[in-house]
């Protein structure tokens, strides 16, 4: 454990030093997480004209919603998107085979090497809306600190839980080459999360089930959110947990079994 | 006039052999075809179950019922992936790499050459977004009615809808021209994209907008390339109205090609075709 965390100092500091060169990348990041904000509260503003809830979300929950979105996406993207995404690099290169021989857990190595502190810049904007929501909630409306505490936990199982998917998608460039493809459809998809998972019960109850237990998007900000404004704790915290932790070990299982059969690209 | 008509079809299959090599070259990129696709529907799925959701019983939203709200935001899917120009981006990577300098040594016209590409792009995701699109027609089919007398899908739309494409492409065009002026081009076109998403019809129906702000999105070109046609189709503009606006969109086309033009000749004689 002490070794990994040693790893985990040694990748970041290498990572920092790397990380002057790409200002740019941090403003882009920036002002494209703005620009999905600016058009997301000018949306608001028009639909909130025009009905008091949409779904049974209202306006200042749905900023908080895409905040909590951002803010997933940016930490994530931060500490172990970018790694991952070098995966069909690694193979492609035959980086793969060092990294397999390294005498550390190769899952650990491929999905940590590097941080990407360019990727922050997508939080900004996170907690630019989650403060205006906090700041708008209307009476009737307020935070515990136990409902804090309850959505924090969420949000660091919907972090996991993002990490379980794309590793698993990710595993995949064992067997293809090109993923890059597979990521733009991936981001296009997580972004459904983006508003409140509740809308789709406009097509009855099976779309909500399936992006609760098979593509587990609700978890990312819809129910994190939902347990921030009060409701039950303990099945959202179990069901979070339960969800997770099958993701996770099946990204495991997925991985090892990739790389038992990974018959090299170089030698 | 043997001639000019001899010259005439050495035109026409010219253009064709280029266009077929556009076409090739898209086909080859049909998955990422696909993708781009999926990039544009899912937001145009949301949006209106976001609408549906707020309904709550009540007949209607700023006269829109819960069917001509879908079938508003079907409309402008079905624009956004037949008639928008997203050609700068190409542009702006030709002219980096260097591939334009060969280009430029060819007898035919760059804007021409765009335009063949672009028209390939369209023709290829119009294939690919129809089987997609009725996808989305049947996840909706129950707001879905066909029912003529609410929409005008006569000749007004159509004329809206092709200038509609051409203003998309004249400005797309200008953007990728700035190329030649600008050496990272690309992190400009995001002021691009941004007032477009907000006034082109994308986020919702034009009378849903403060009057004030109204008047401004009538002024600025972005609503002439998917609004225009889309208030057409759902009847919210007609008669005179409809012929002041397709001047504006018109005059909107015509400052475009002029601004190409004059950005054209400018950027050649500061082009230092890097690369050679």
């Amino acid at each position: 454990m002490k070794r990994y965390l040693r790893l985990i100092a040694a990748f970041w500091s290498n990572s920092l030093r790397q990380a002057v060169e790409f200002k740019t990348n941090f403003w882009v990041n920036v002002l494209t997480n703005f620009g999905f904000l600016i058009s997301l509260a000018v949306f608001l503003e028009i639909i909130f004209r025009n009905t008091a809830s949409v779904a049974g979300w209202r306006k200042p929950e749905m900023f908080i919603l895409f905040g909590t979105y951002s803010m997933l996406r940016g930490l994530s993207d931060t500490l172990f998107y970018k790694n991952l995404s070098q995966m069909p690099n690694y193979i492609r290169k035959g980086e793969m085979d060092f990294i397999l021989t390294k005498p550390v857990n190769s899952q650990f190595y491929v999905s940590l090497r590097y941080i990407q502190l360019e990727e922050l810049g997508q939080s900004l904007g996170a907690v630019c809306a989650i403060v205006y929501g906090c700041m708008t909630l209307p009476n009737g409306l307020h935070l515990s600190f136990e409902h804090v505490i309850v959505y924090i936990l969420l949000g660091i199982f919907s972090m996991a839980l993002f990490y379980s998917l794309n590793m698993l998608l990710m595993t995949l460039s064992f067997w293809f080459v090109r993923l890059d493809n597979l990521m733009v459809l991936a981001d296009t998809v997580y972004g459904i999360s983006r508003n409140p998972i509740d809308i789709w019960g406009v097509f009855g109850p099976l779309p909500k089930i399936i992006f609760t237990y098979v593509l587990p998007l609700a978890f990312f900000a819809t129910i994190p959110v939902k347990a921030l404004f009060g409701a039950p704790a303990a099945p959202a915290l179990l069901t979070s947990a339960a969800v997770t932790t099958v993701f996770f070990v099946a990204s495991v299982a997925f991985w090892q079994f990739a790389a038992r059969s990974y018959s090299s690209a170089s030698s | 006039m043997q001639s000019a008509m001899i010259s005439g079809f050495r035109a026409i299959r010219l253009w064709g052999i280029v266009y077929g090599l556009f076409f090739q070259d898209a086909l080859v990129y049909r998955a990422n075809a696909f993708i781009w696709l999926l990039t544009d529907t899912v937001p145009a799925v949301i949006m209106p179950l976001m609408w549906l959701a707020s309904y709550d019983g009540r007949a209607t939203i700023g006269g829109f019922s819960p069917s001509s709200m879908v079938v508003y935001y079907m409309v402008i899917l079905f624009l956004s992936c037949t008639v928008e120009s997203h050609i700068m981006w190409d542009m702006a990577t030709d002219i980096k790499d260097g591939k334009f300098n060969s280009l430029l040594t060819r007898p035919n016209s760059y804007m021409a050459y765009c335009y063949a590409g672009n028209v390939a792009w369209r023709l290829l995701r119009t294939f690919v977004f129809v089987p997609l699109f009725a996808v989305v027609l049947f996840l909706f089919h129950r707001w879905v009615h066909w029912d003529a007398s609410d929409y005008n899908f006569g000749w007004q739309f159509w004329l809206a809808m092709i200038l509609g494409h051409f203003v998309s492409f004249a400005i797309s065009y200008c953007l990728g021209l700035i190329s030649l002026y600008v050496i990272e081009a690309r992190s400009i076109y995001m002021f691009y994209y941004l007032p477009l998403i907000l006034f082109n019809g994308q986020i919702a129906p034009l009378s849903f907008f403060p009057p004030g702000i109204v008047k401004v999105i009538l002024f600025l070109p972005f609503n002439y390339t998917l609004g225009f046609p889309a208030q057409v189709f759902i009847k919210q503009v007609a008669g005179a109205h409809y012929w002041q606006l397709l001047a504006v969109q018109v005059t909107w086309l015509v400052l475009a090609l002029v601004t190409a033009s004059a950005l054209w000749r400018g950027g050649l004689k500061r082009y230092t075709a890097y690369g050679i």
